[in-house]
C-alpha cells in the first residue's frame, strides 16, 4: 500500500465542486464570511480575556450581559466613540489606509477556507460546498494575502510620523517576514503530501489520517510560526507597552485602531483556520465519532460544527500560550526565527521531498505508518538533542557558557538537605527528565489554574471592609486639645519615593499657635496621582502627625481635585476618630 | 474554479475587458507616479499597487500560479526589501528639485518619447495570430503545467537560478558587513562605561509638585529652595517650555489668606 | 491581445524614464523593477497567445532572477549610503573637495 493510500487520493475528486454557484451565492457566502468574522472577532476578544483572566484565577469581564458577553460591543462602541485624532505630522492618506490595508488583507484568507463539505438548504434541493472559492493554487492565495497585510503594519507605523511608530513597525515587520518563512515552508510540506495547494483537496487528502499526526514536525513548526506571525506573545515584543508604547499602533486612536485591532484579530483567526484546513482534517469529523451512524456526523451541516470546535481549540491554544510564556527579546525571537526555525524547516521539507520522490518516481511503494514514523522520530530527534542536562544552566545566554576560571575546581552546588528547605528561586530539577520538562511546566500550572476556582473578589457589589492595616488616604492628626501634631518639618516630603506630598512651613505666630514648638505646616499637599501609599512618609513623620487610613476609594473626574489640601488632610476639631496605623 | 476555466482563452471575453480597461490606467496612473512623486516611498507604494494589479492580469491570462507568486514574491518579499531599505536610508530622502545637468529633464523626456514612438511603432505594424489561450491544464491546474514545463525542460535553469539566489544573499550579507574594529558592546559594558564616566549615574530627580499641576514642566526644588533644572524633561528645556512655578504653588486665595487662628483649646479631650 | 502589449510596452517605457530621469538611486531601481514587471507581463501575454505554458516559466525566472537582482543592488545601495550619507546617484558629494 503506498501512502497515497493512506493520505486519500489526492486532487482526482478532491476538490469542491462550484459547479451549481452563480453570482448571487458567492456574494452571499462573501457577506456570511464577513459576518462570520467579525462576530468571530467579537467573541475572541470575549474568549481571551475570559480565559486569560481563568489562568490567573481572576474572573475576567463578568459586568456586561451574562458572563461578560457583550463587553466587546462595549468595546467596539467605546472605540467608534472616542477622540478621532489626526497626527499633524503624518502622512495623511497613508495614515489611513494602512489600518484598511490590514484589515482587508486580512478578511481575504476566509475565501478559501473550506468551513464544511457540500450542505443543503432545507426546502430546496440547492447543494454548495461551504467554501466561497477554491483554485489550484488557494493556499498559497493564503500566504500573498498575508503577505500584503503587512504592508499595514511597516505602512501605518511610518505615516504616522513619530519614532516609536517607525520603530514597533520595523520590528514587527521583520518579525511577520521572517516567521511568514517557517509558515510557508511548514505549508510546502503539506503540499508535497497533499499533492495539491487547493485547500479543499487538502482536506479531502486527510481522509485517512490528519497532517498534525503525519507530518508532525510541520505541525510544530507551524504553531510556532503563527504565534509569531501574529504578533502575539511570547513574540509580541512590537506591541509591548513598555518598550514601545504599542508599536506601530501608538499614534492611532479611535476607528483606526479598531481598524488594527480587527485585524490583529482577524488574523488570529485566519492562522487558526488555516491550521484546521491544513492539519487537523478541515471539516472533518475526529476518528472514533466517524464510525457513529456510518459517518453521519462526516456529513452537512456537522462538518461546520467540527470546523468550528478545531479553530476554536486552536484559539484556545493561541490564549493559553499567551497566559503562559513570557515575552520574547526581539533579538532572541529573530535568533529563533532564522537559526533555528528555518533550518529545521528546510531540512524537513528535504527529508519529505525525498521520501515522496522515492515514491512517486521511483514507484517504490512504502508502508502507509513510513511517514508518520518518520515525523515522530524526526520529532523526538530533535527534542533528545536540545534536552538540557542538570548541570546546564537554564538561564544563560545561549553561546555563553560558564566560564571556568583556570586553577580552580567547579564548586559542588549546595544541595538542599531535608531540614533545610529549599529556596522556591533555588529549586533544580531533580531528574533528568525533570530538568527538560520544567521550560514546559508553566503550561501545566496555567491549565490547573483554568480549571480551578478564581479567587477575585466581588467588589464593588460586595464591598469587604479591609483590615486596619491597610494603606489608604492620609490624614493629618491633632493633639487631644487641638493643636495639629505636624510641625512642618517636612520629613515625609523628603522621604515620599514618588514626590507627592508638598509642605511649606510657617512659623507659629506666638499669639495663635497651631502647632506646639516653633513651626507648623502652612502648606500640606498630598498628590494622590503621584503617591504610592509606600507608607514611608508614616514611618518618617517624628510626631505621629501624619497616619493613614483605610479609605480607598479616591477616584475623581479631574486632576486638581486629587491633589488633597491641608483642609482636606486634617482632621476636623474634636474629632476623636482613633488612629489606625 | 469555474471562473478560472474560462479565462485565459481565446481573445478577450466581456469580463476580462471590463477588467482590463478598468485596471490599466490605475497601473499606467500608478506607474507614472514612479515619474513625478517626490518621495522615494510614495513611489515604493505605487509600485505596489502597479505589481498587485498585475497580478490580476496574470490569472486573467491564465496564469493563477504566477500571479499568486507575483504577490507572494514580488509584492511580499522584494518591495518589502525595498521598504525596509527606504528605512534604513532615508525615509524621507526627497529628490532635490534642482538639476545637476541643466536640460536633463528635457532629454529624458525627449527619449522616453523616442522609446515609446520605437515601441509604440513596433506594436502598430505587428498583426498578431489569433490567440490559442492556455488549454486547460487538468487535474493539478496551472502549477503542475507549469512545474511539468520547469522540471522537464529547464531543470538546469532552475539550478542555475537557484545558486543565483544563494550567491546574491551571501554577497549582500558581504556587502552590508560592517568589520567590527572593537569588540561589540554589551549591557554589561556600557553600563561600567555609564558609571565609570563620571557624570551623574542616577536617574535624574522627578520634576515639582505644585498644588493645581500635575504636568511634568515644573522644575523641582532642592533643599536650598533652588529649581533644579535637570528635573525638566530635556526636551522641554529645549524648547523653552519650562513653566515659572510661582503662580502655581498655591492658590490666590491661600497665599493671601492670613495664617489660620489657632484653635481655642478645648481642654482635656481624649 | 494588443492591449497587453501596449500596456506593456507602456510601462517598460515609464520604467525606462524612470531609470533615466529620477537621481534617487532607490526610485532608479524602483524603475528597474518596474521595466522587469512590464517585460513579465509581456512574456504572460504571449503564453497565452502561443497556447505555451513556457513563456509563464520565463516570466517564473525573470521574478527570480529580478529578486536576485534587487537584493544585490539594495547592499550596495546601503553599503553606499553608510559611507556617503547620501543616496543621490549625483556625484557630487564625491567629487566635492
Amino acid at each position: 500500500m503506498s501512502i497515497l493510500a493512506a493520505f486519500g487520493e489526492p486532487q482526482v475528486g478532491g476538490e469542491a465542486d462550484f459547479s451549481a454557484d452563480n453570482l448571487w451565492i458567492s456574494l452571499i457566502k462573501a457577506v456570511f464570511i464577513l459576518v462570520f468574522a467579525l462576530v468571530s472577532v467579537l467573541l475572541a476578544l470575549w474568549f481571551e480575556r475570559r480565559v486569560v483572566a481563568r489562568m490567573q484565577a481572576r474572573l475576567g469581564p463578568n459586568v456586561r450581559g451574562p458572563f461578560g458577553l457583550f463587553q466587546a460591543i462595549y468595546d467596539a462602541l467605546k472605540l467608534l466613540l472616542k477622540e478621532d485624532m489626526n497626527v499633524n505630522k503624518s502622512t495623511k492618506l497613508l495614515y489611513i489606509l494602512a489600518p484598511m490595508i490590514s484589515v482587508f488583507a486580512a478578511l481575504m484568507v476566509f475565501s478559501v477556507i473550506p468551513m464544511g463539505d457540500r450542505v443543503g438548504f432545507p426546502g430546496t434541493t440547492f447543494t454548495t460546498p461551504l467554501q466561497l472559492t477554491d483554485f489550484p493554487v488557494a493556499a498559497l492565495f493564503v500566504l500573498a494575502a498575508a503577505s500584503v497585510g503587512v504592508y499595514g503594519i511597516v505602512l501605518g507605523g511610518w505615516a504616522s510620523g513619530s519614532t516609536y511608530s517607525l520603530l514597533g513597525s520595523i520590528r514587527s515587520t521583520a518579525q511577520v517576514i521572517s516567521y511568514e518563512l517557517t509558515m510557508a515552508m511548514s505549508m510546502v510540506t503539506v503540499f508535497i503530501m497533499a499533492g495539491t495547494m487547493s485547500t479543499s483537496g487538502i482536506v479531502s487528502s486527510q481522509q485517512k489520517l490528519w497532517f498534525s499526526v503525519a507530518l508532525l514536525p510541520s505541525f510544530l513548526l507551524y504553531l510556532i510560526s503563527m504565534i509569531g506571525e501574529t504578533n502575539r506573545l511570547p513574540f509580541d515584543l512590537p506591541e509591548a507597552e513598555g518598550e514601545l508604547v504599542s508599536g506601530y499602533m501608538t499614534e492611532y486612536s479611535s476607528m483606526k485602531f479598531a481598524w488594527f485591532f480587527l485585524a490583529e484579530y482577524i488574523n488570529m483567526l485566519n492562522v487558526s483556520a488555516v491550521a484546521t484546513t491544513l492539519f487537523l482534517g478541515g471539516w472533518q469529523c475526529p476518528w472514533p465519532l466517524s464510525l457513529i451512524g456510518g459517518g453521519m456526523l462526516n456529513t452537512g451541516w456537522w462538518t461546520l460544527a467540527w470546523f468550528l470546535i478545531k479553530v476554536w481549540l486552536v484559539m484556545f491554544l493561541f490564549v493559553w500560550v499567551r497566559g503562559t510564556l513570557v515575552r520574547f527579546r526581539f533579538d532572541q525571537f529573530m535568533r529563533l526565527g532564522w537559526k533555528i526555525l528555518l533550518p529545521l524547516a528546510t531540512a524537513w521539507v528535504v527529508i519529505i521531498s525525498v521520501a515522496r520522490a522515492a515514491e512517486v518516481f521511483r514507484g517504490l511503494e512504502f508502508n502507509p505508518v513510513f511517514i508518520p514514523l518518520l515525523s515522530a522520530m524526526c520529532v523526538f530527534f530533535v527534542i533528545l538533542m536540545n534536552w538540557p542536562t542538570k548541570e546546564d544552566d537554564l538561564d544563560a545566554e545561549p553561546g555563553e557558557k560558564a566560564e571556568a576560571k583556570p586553577g580552580e575546581k567547579a564548586e559542588a552546588k549546595p544541595v538542599a538537605s531535608k531540614d533545610e528547605p529549599d529556596l522556591p528561586w533555588e529549586r533544580k530539577p531533580k531528574s533528568w527528565l525533570g530538568s527538560g520538562l520544567s521550560a514546559w511546566a508553566g503550561f501545566w500550572v496555567t491549565l490547573r489554574t483554568f480549571f480551578s476556582k478564581p479567587v477575585t473578589e466581588q467588589y464593588p457589589f460586595e464591598k469587604v471592609p479591609p483590615k486596619p492595616r491597610f494603606h489608604g488616604r492620609h490624614q493629618l492628626n491633632r493633639h487631644p486639645d487641638g493643636l495639629e501634631k505636624c510641625v512642618g518639618c517636612e520629613l515625609c516630603a523628603w522621604v515620599c519615593p514618588a514626590d507627592a506630598i508638598l509642605v511649606e512651613a510657617g512659623e507659629n505666630p506666638p499669639d495663635n499657635p497651631v502647632s506646639p514648638g516653633e513651626r507648623y505646616a502652612r502648606t500640606y499637599e498630598i498628590n494622590y496621582l503621584r503617591c504610592v501609599f509606600c507608607g514611608l512618609c508614616i514611618e518618617a513623620c517624628p510626631t505621629r502627625a501624619l497616619t493613614m487610613t483605610t479609605e480607598f476609594e479616591l477616584a475623581g473626574p479631574s486632576r486638581e481635585g486629587l491633589i488633597f489640601t491641608k483642609d482636606q488632610l486634617l482632621v476636623p476639631q474634636g474629632d476623636t476618630r482613633s488612629v489606625t496605623l | 474554479m469555474r471562473i478560472l476555466a474560462e479565462v485565459g482563452g481565446q481573445a478577450m471575453g466581456p469580463g476580462e475587458s471590463v477588467l482590463f480597461w478598468v485596471l490599466a490606467p490605475l497601473i499606467v496612473a500608478a506607474a507614472s507616479c514612479l515619474l513625478f512623486v517626490k518621495r522615494a516611498v510614495y513611489a515604493a507604494v505605487a509600485l505596489v499597487g502597479v505589481m498587485i494589479g498585475l497580478a490580476f492580469f496574470y490569472v486573467a491570462c491564465g496564469a493563477p500560479f504566477l500571479g499568486v507568486a507575483q504577490v507572494v514574491v514580488y509584492t511580499g518579499a522584494i518591495m518589502m526589501l525595498f521598504v525596509f531599505v527606504l528605512m534604513l536610508v532615508g525615509i524621507d530622502s526627497v529628490d532635490s528639485p534642482i538639476e545637476v545637468i541643466r536640460g536633463h529633464r528635457v532629454v529624458c523626456a525627449i527619449c522616453g518619447l523616442g522609446l515609446a514612438s520605437l515601441l509604440g511603432g513596433v506594436i502598430a505594424r505587428t498583426a498578431l495570430q489569433a490567440p490559442l489561450g492556455i488549454a486547460d491544464p487538468g487535474p493539478g491546474g496551472n502549477p503542475k503545467a507549469v512545474a511539468t514545463v520547469i522540471f522537464e525542460q529547464f531543470p538546469f535553469t532552475l539550478e542555475v537560478v537557484g545558486t543565483l539566489l544563494i550567491v546574491a544573499a551571501v554577497g549582500a550579507v558581504m556587502l552590508t558587513h560592517r568589520v567590527r574594529l572593537r569588540p561589540r558592546e554589551g549591557q554589561k559594558e556600557l553600563s561600567i562605561q555609564r558609571i565609570f564616566s563620571g557624570g551623574p549615574v542616577a536617574p535624574p530627580p522627578a520634576p515639582g509638585v505644585v498644588a493645581r499641576h500635575n504636568a511634568v514642566d515644573i522644575a523641582a526644588v532642592d533643599a536650598q529652595g533652588r529649581a533644579i533644572d535637570a528635573s525638566v524633561p530635556e526636551v522641554l528645556r529645549a524648547r523653552g517650555q519650562v513653566r515659572d512655578a510661582t503662580p502655581l504653588r498655591a492658590s490666590p486665595a491661600q497665599a493671601t489668606r492670613p495664617d489660620p487662628a489657632p484653635p481655642t483649646p478645648t481642654g482635656g479631650e481624649k | 491581445m494588443i492591449p497587453y502589449v501596449a500596456l506593456s510596452a507602456l510601462l517598460f517605457v515609464i520604467g525606462a524614464t524612470t531609470v533615466l530621469l529620477r537621481r534617487n538611486v532607490i526610485i532608479v531601481l524602483l524603475g528597474i523593477e518596474l521595466m522587469l514587471n512590464a517585460a513579465n507581463l509581456a512574456f504572460v501575454t504571449f503564453a497565452r497567445l502561443h497556447g505555451d505554458v513556457t513563456g509563464q516559466v520565463i516570466a517564473f525566472f525573470t521574478m527570480v532572477v529580478a529578486a536576485a537582482e534587487v537584493v544585490v543592488g539594495l547592499a550596495i545601495v546601503v553599503a553606499i549610503f553608510r559611507s556617503r550619507r547620501s543616496v543621490s546617484v549625483d556625484g557630487e558629494n564625491a567629487m566635492r573637495h
